[in-house]
């Protein structure tokens, strides 16, 4: 297999049993993503979006078919690899943010040091670095509610990519913010996956966003539609 | 597609203790929640210590063997059973409101046990708060009524008080952990997807 692929998902189907009734969430999707690569993947809503990210992330396993992670059938993981896969290749950013109230800014992005073992002071360091860099230098030790939105998604991102992860998986990562505040976050992202060669993949309503990415994937009714390079 | 690896080479997720504990705290110091859970804890504690204070400041006090009447045992376990009912109903709230916390530390690489392990420190530490509490004032009221009733003179303050109030303190971290395990148990095993679907 080439090496180039760090995503691969082969034959992907996921059904849900809802009332009797059964929910194709994902009908047989194949797709391989690139290393580095920034690929958008668009859809109306119940078109299978969050359904392929739950995958791609490990957070959820496929009805039938594979998902490879660097090479590695995820599937065969058990709880302690997920545990390890999610802490040190994955950075999941949510449209919600998801930051934890009760902790400051730096210690949300420190909180995935901790996981990943490396000592408290060193963690906060470097999540005082990655804060600065994000040009919230002047806001460590607010707590989430007291940042606007597009702080606390920036807080997010620096959370996402303080275990130097290799993908980083968005939700919608602009869809709670306003237009000035979703192109900084856009660029900011962008920045990331060019300078430190992330695997950006995007769930976006956002055409600023779309733009960006090399690769545009059209979902619809859990299938990919038509695959468009920008 | 050619061969796949087996395994990458995985290494280790890490939760240390102190962590946990720090945690643990930030969501302590949520005082509502934090005050509800001590204060059962206290009420639920306060008459079992009374009790044993007060025989054993009568000089009624026969080391282990604790002897209470008939009607003051149903009173005590009613008491308790109470009390361990409140704490699990508030900590079942504080998971339910938990759930994208619970879900993002999961994301981040959180295992089933460090979840449990978080809740499990917040009983424990509502547990000893509510315990001391409690026994302090099942010992003043014991000490009062001890007072008015058999008088100052027949009062007697050993160091058998003390061993009452490390009981009840053990007792009352005991309630809080039987009350927490449920909520804690529900909290570990939550699948983040089914947390983000969970929205308040």
């Amino acid at each position: 297999m080439s090496s180039d692929f760090i995503i691969e998902l082969e034959n992907l189907s996921r059904r849900f049993y809802k009332g009797g009734e059964v929910i194709n969430a994902l009908n047989g999707i194949n797709l391989q993503i690139g290393k580095g690569e920034y690929v958008s993947i668009v859809g109306p809503s119940g078109s299978g979006k969050t359904t392929l990210f739950n995958m791609i992330g490990g957070l959820d396993k496929p009805t039938e078919g594979r998902v490879y992670i660097d090479g590695v059938d995820i599937s065969l993981l058990d709880a302690y690899e997920l545990a390890w896969l999610r802490c040190r290749k994955i950075g999941y950013i949510f449209q919600n943010f998801n930051l934890i109230q009760v902790l400051t800014a730096l210690e949300n992005v420190a909180l995935p040091t901790v996981f990943a073992g490396v000592p408290r002071v060193e963690g906060l360091m470097r999540a005082k670095k990655l804060l600065t860099s994000v040009g919230l230098g002047d806001r460590l030790n607010h707590k989430p509610m007291e940042l606007s939105a597009g702080q606390q998604q920036r807080v997010a991102i620096a959370r996402a990519i303080i275990n130097e992860p290799e993908i980083i998986l968005a939700d919608e990562p602009t869809g709670n913010l306003d237009l000035k505040t979703g192109v900084e976050i856009i660029d900011l992202l962008h920045g990331l996956n060019k300078s430190r060669e992330i695997t950006l993949v995007a769930a976006t309503h956002d055409l600023k966003m779309i733009k960006a990415s090399d690769r545009i994937i059209w979902m619809r009714d859990g299938k990919i539609e038509k695959i468009e390079r920008a | 597609m050619g061969m796949k690896k087996d395994r990458l080479g995985l290494g280790k997720v890490h939760f240390r203790s102190c962590d946990a504990l720090r945690l643990s705290f930030k969501h302590l110091k949520i005082l509502e929640r934090t005050i509800i859970n001590i204060g059962s804890i206290t009420l639920g504690i306060m008459l079992f210590s009374m009790i044993i204070f007060s025989n054993a400041i009568r000089g009624d006090y026969d080391g282990l063997r604790l002897n209470f009447e008939s009607h003051q045992s149903w009173l005590i376990v009613a008491s308790m059973m109470v009390s361990i009912v409140s704490v699990a109903n508030v900590m079942m709230i504080s998971v339910f409101e938990r759930f994208n916390e619970i879900g993002t530390l999961k994301c981040l690489g959180a295992l089933d046990k460090h979840i449990l392990m978080i809740f499990l420190i917040e009983a424990v530490v509502q547990g000893i708060l509510g315990g001391a509490t409690g026994s302090i004032c099942g010992f003043f009221i014991a000490f009062i009524s001890s007072a008015i009733s058999v008088g100052f003179e027949s009062i007697r303050l050993s160091t058998e008080l003390f061993f009452i109030f490390i009981s009840s303190i053990s007792l009352s971290i005991l309630m809080s952990i039987v009350a927490a395990l449920y909520p804690a148990y529900r909290a570990a095993v939550l699948n983040p997807v089914e947390a983000f679907r969970f929205e308040f």
